[in-house]
């Protein structure tokens, strides 16, 4: 035995020895790089189990995000963008310098100029304007912070919906809700870090991409939950199979995993066996989560929830739900706020007054109820289209429509975000006397990124990750905290 | 002429490398003629005067290519005439030293030896002294005692005046003056005069730069110093340059105001009739120096095999930040709390600040035992089973600000524990036992957050709009 150990010894050379200690020190100064390229989380552990909950670069305000996006774009001038100089100038042609050199999705020739469809009045001791199309956020607009003049520079919903997810109009880019868990993980390792809730009928124009994960690992991808049927598809098991036998099958499939890792040492293989557990344990903690039955009457009465059914009141009850459980990221889409005027149902003065009435109560309970479980201060709220509304009548085709309706917008349209460290009743930005274009405060798309992840602790330029050479972010190469709604 | 004063002040550019130089040589030069007086270094004598030669000819190099760079200005004057001398002085000195380590016949050889030693101190002293001269030219006055003197402007912020005595509050001189210092000083005071502005002194700022009037009474949007600030930041002349810390837009809104009222070096705030301006602008002071609830002081980092237990069996344990040992502690994905989870718990006394227990067995054993936890900052606990027994085990809990009892069995009487605990900030009750004459009792510090909030029913919402 002695004499082993000895010829152990033996066998470290001081050659060896003095290999070995560069070759350590290289490594730690590799360590030492990709760290600095990255989250702070650790490189082993993240690759091991990606979804470990990690540190942000300084303590974070808001522990979690809701973004409830508006897909179609809601129009800001019957909402939140009181101009009663637009209203004085209804019906009027529109002046050539506002067309010149400018494209719009539909607008042709000259178009006229489209009043005001709503009531505004100031609201709260923030004198907030909102439109009398939402008479219960009316109530709370003191709670949240107002972003007037966001301006973007696609006018069509599936470009415009990806820049606004991704921070690229293309595709490939990984969504907010990615960025997020990609940087802070999940603190419940039962349920997935970022779900997607859709309603209105119809998924995003961009598709699934705008809550995809890029190039980052597609752990970091949403998960779409439906608020109808299996919340999860495919995740149930087969008629006939007991929680017991699924029990034996995923170990056995785990023990070949171990055999394989032992074997080649493959982190993805850990990965792979961290994803059965996961959807093992999501079988049982998904549609209990999921199941708004059992909530009290109160809540369905606060909400206007009506279970069974896909709508973005039952979204924003499943909402609060999954950040009470420590989901990361809830991303919601409600679909048709296109309101071009071109039916019924899309007109500024019809279709949207219905929308409104629908978003209304729900999104007011979701801040009310956030509140009163303690939890609005660590939830940063988003709300907001892909783009805004024009000032003047839509005219397709250079023709009268039927209809009342504003064509995509993208110099200056409203967003508003709460809680998660977000002053309340602020306002930033300001538009003309025609709601047209940015005067004061403008903002960008990468602005109001920036803010968000400002919001869960992250410094946008350093949160970043290495692809094809070299580091990618979200907000590319630009983006600014907007530091004026920063509690 | 054009060709001599470029290569003149391309020679100046070297003055920055060559710097380096006569401090290494001459040094070297002190140390070997030190270490020669040792038996073991005598050989040592004889490098002493090759070292001194170029240490001397380097000083030389030095002097002339920072008399050429001190010719570009835009450096403090002052500082520059005093470091140019004290160069010359070192040059000439250092010239000296060498002429006595020389054989030179007239002088007796023990004489010499003995005024090149003496020589060497002063030699080296005015080497030093020049040598921070310079770093001062470059790295602004007072860097050698900077992070020294920061800590004690951090002191000065947090005795800035607030909004509750803005009355008395000479504006100038407690409000503008020290956002210009944080944002302007570097390149336009003492330390650099960029565009021959300084704006360190009420009779500087009177004075103006090169380019146009600096402060015009009454009017914003003729003084220079608005305009520039205003600019957006990708227009030429737009100030802070584009890298440096910018201005917020209450900061710029402040210059603005103040201008607009008159741009008084004397007036207190009471004197002015509007104030909005300054007021957010206070404000926006006040927030940034507040919220920050992570400890300063440093702690040890937790045990990793304790964290790493704790993390396998379910629990998310998650530092407060990158590079803080301070760590927050999740049950989100684990709802049931076991003893060794609490032992383990306990052992963390140090670093955890942050503890969600929602939707847990947490029970109000465990609660006492978790009291060791001295660091709690925010608990949450609500959707418990907790009672007031569970509350009165919080008790030690003396730095806990933020307390979730939502849906919890805690009633009334849990009131005169929550008072005692001094740190309490916030605290949510909705759907708890504390009822509103509960409430009533509590400290008035403390915010509450009993909820049951409730929306009316409108008419509006069921009416569905149709076509006209």
């Amino acid at each position: 035995m002695i004499s082993k150990d000895f010829s152990n010894l033996q066998s470290i050379s001081r050659r060896h020895f003095l290999f070995e200690s560069a070759a350590g020190l290289g490594a730690v100064a590799l360590g030492g790089l990709i760290g600095s390229c990255s989250t702070k989380r650790p490189a082993l552990e993240m690759m091991l189990d990606p979804m470990s909950p990690g540190a942000p670069h300084f303590p974070g305000k808001a522990k979690s995000v809701i973004y409830l996006h508006m897909a179609g774009a809601p129009s800001q001038l019957e909402l939140f963008d009181y101009k009663p100089e637009l209203t004085k100038l209804h019906n009027q042609l529109c002046p050539q310098s506002l067309l010149e050199g400018k494209k719009f999705a539909f607008i042709r020739g000259t178009p006229r100029m489209l009043g005001q469809q709503a009531i505004f009045k100031q609201r709260g001791d923030s004198a907030a304007w909102v439109s009398d199309n939402l008479p219960h956020f009316a109530g709370i607009a003191d709670e949240v912070s107002f972003l007037k003049a966001v301006n973007t520079d696609q006018f069509n919903h599936a470009p415009a919906q990806l820049f606004i997810h991704t921070g690229s109009p293309r595709l490939g880019r990984p969504s907010l809700g990615s960025w997020a868990t990609y940087g802070l993980g999940s603190e419940n390792s039962n349920l997935p870090g970022f779900v997607v809730l859709t309603s209105g009928g119809k998924t995003p124009d961009a598709g699934k991409s705008v809550w995809g994960s890029g190039f980052l690992p597609s752990v970091y991808q949403g998960v779409q939950c439906r608020s109808e049927g299996e919340p999860v598809l495919y995740l149930n098991d087969p008629e006939g199979v007991s929680r017991e036998l699924k029990r034996k099958t995923i170990d056995a499939i785990n023990a070949v995993n171990q055999e394989h890792f032992k074997e080649f040492n493959d982190p993805e293989t850990i990965t792979r066996i961290n994803q059965y557990e996961l959807a093992y344990r999501m079988q049982i903690s998904v549609p209990e989560v999921m199941n708004i039955n059992n909530e009290p009457a109160y809540i369905h009465q606060l909400y206007g929830t009506n279970p069974g059914k896909t709508s973005f009141a039952n979204n924003c009850l499943l909402a609060r739900k999954l950040v009470e459980q420590g989901v990361r990221f809830v991303q919601l889409f409600d679909w048709g706020w296109d309101s071009h005027g071109t039916d019924e149902s899309n007109a500024i003065d019809v279709g949207f007054k219905n929308k409104c009435r629908e978003i209304d109560r729900p999104m007011t309970a979701l801040l009310l109820d956030l509140k009163q479980r303690g939890l609005l201060d660590d939830t940063l709220i988003v709300w907001g289209g892909e783009f805004g509304r024009t000032p003047m009548q839509e005219n397709r085709e250079n023709k009268k429509m039927p209809f009342y309706g504003r064509d995509h917008h993208v110099e200056a349209f409203t967003m508003w975000m709460a809680g998660g460290g977000i002053k309340k009743g602020a306002s930033w930005g300001e538009t003309d006397e025609i709601g047209y274009a940015a005067v004061k405060g403008k903002t960008s798309v990468h602005d109001v990124q920036a803010t968000i992840l400002n919001q869960l602790g992250f410094d946008h330029e350093k949160l970043t990750y290495q692809f094809q050479g070299r580091p990618f972010r979200l907000t590319d190469v630009s983006g600014k905290v907007i530091t004026e709604i920063v509690a | 002429m054009m060709v001599e004063l470029n290569i003149s002040s391309f020679l100046g550019r070297f003055h920055p490398v060559l710097v380096h130089l006569p401090i290494g040589i001459l040094l070297l030069a002190f140390i070997f003629k030190l270490l020669s007086f040792t038996n073991r270094y005598k050989r040592l004598k004889s490098v002493v005067r090759p070292s001194l030669f170029y240490g001397m000819m380097s000083a030389v190099a030095a002097s002339v290519s920072g008399y050429y760079l001190s010719l570009e200005g835009g450096y403090d004057d002052n500082l520059i005439t005093q470091h140019k001398w004290m160069g010359f002085a070192t040059a000439a000195l250092a010239f000296i030293v060498y002429l006595f380590s020389l054989k030179v016949s007239f002088i007796l050889k023990r004489d010499r030896k003995i005024a090149t030693t003496i020589l060497f101190f002063p030699l080296i002293i005015l080497l030093t002294w020049t040598g921070h001269l310079g770093g001062s030219i470059t790295h602004g006055e007072g860097f050698l005692f900077e992070s020294s003197q920061k800590f004690a402007n951090d002191e000065s912020k947090s005795k800035r005046i607030s909004p509750t005595n803005v009355e008395e509050a000479q504006v100038f001189g407690d409000v503008i003056k020290p956002l210009l210092e944080e944002k302007c000083y570097a390149c336009h005071s003492s330390r650099k005069q960029k565009g021959q502005l300084r704006l360190d002194e009420i009779e500087f700022i009177r004075k103006g730069g090169k380019y146009g009037e600096l402060l015009v009474a009454g009017d914003p949007n003729q003084s220079e110093l608005f305009k520039r600030v205003s600019l957006s930041i990708e227009e030429k002349g737009h100030m802070p340059p584009g890298k440096e810390p910018q201005l917020t837009s209450v900061e710029t809104e402040l210059i603005r105001w103040w201008i607009a009222e008159g741009a008084s070096f004397d007036k207190r705030a009471k004197e002015f009739l509007q104030r909005n301006e300054l007021t957010d602008y206070l404000k926006s002071l006040d927030e940034s120096t507040q919220e920050q609830w992570i400890p300063e002081k440093e702690v040890e980092a937790a045990d990793p095999a304790i964290t790493e237990k704790l993390r396998s069996s379910g629990v998310a344990v998650v530092p407060m930040q990158a590079n803080s040992n301070y760590l927050s502690v999740s049950f989100a994905g684990k709802r049931n709390v076991t003893q060794e989870d609490v032992d383990l718990l306990k052992k963390l006394n140090q670093q955890v600040i942050e503890l969600k227990l929602f939707w847990t067995s947490v029970s109000d054993d465990q609660l006492a035992m978790l009291s060791e936890l001295k660091e709690l900052r925010r608990l949450q606990l609500d959707h418990t089973q907790i009672t007031d027994k569970g509350i009165r085990n919080l008790k030690p809990l003396k730095n806990l600000y933020y307390l979730n009892l939502v849906e919890t069995k805690v009633s009334d009487d849990a009131v005169n524990d929550l008072n005692d605990m001094k740190g309490m900030k916030q605290l949510f009750v909705f759907h708890s036992g504390i009822t509103k004459s509960g409430l009533a009792k509590l400290n008035s510090q403390v915010k509450v957050d009993s909820g049951n909030y409730q929306l009316p029913f409108l008419p509006t919402d069921t009416l569905v709009v149709r076509k006209k």
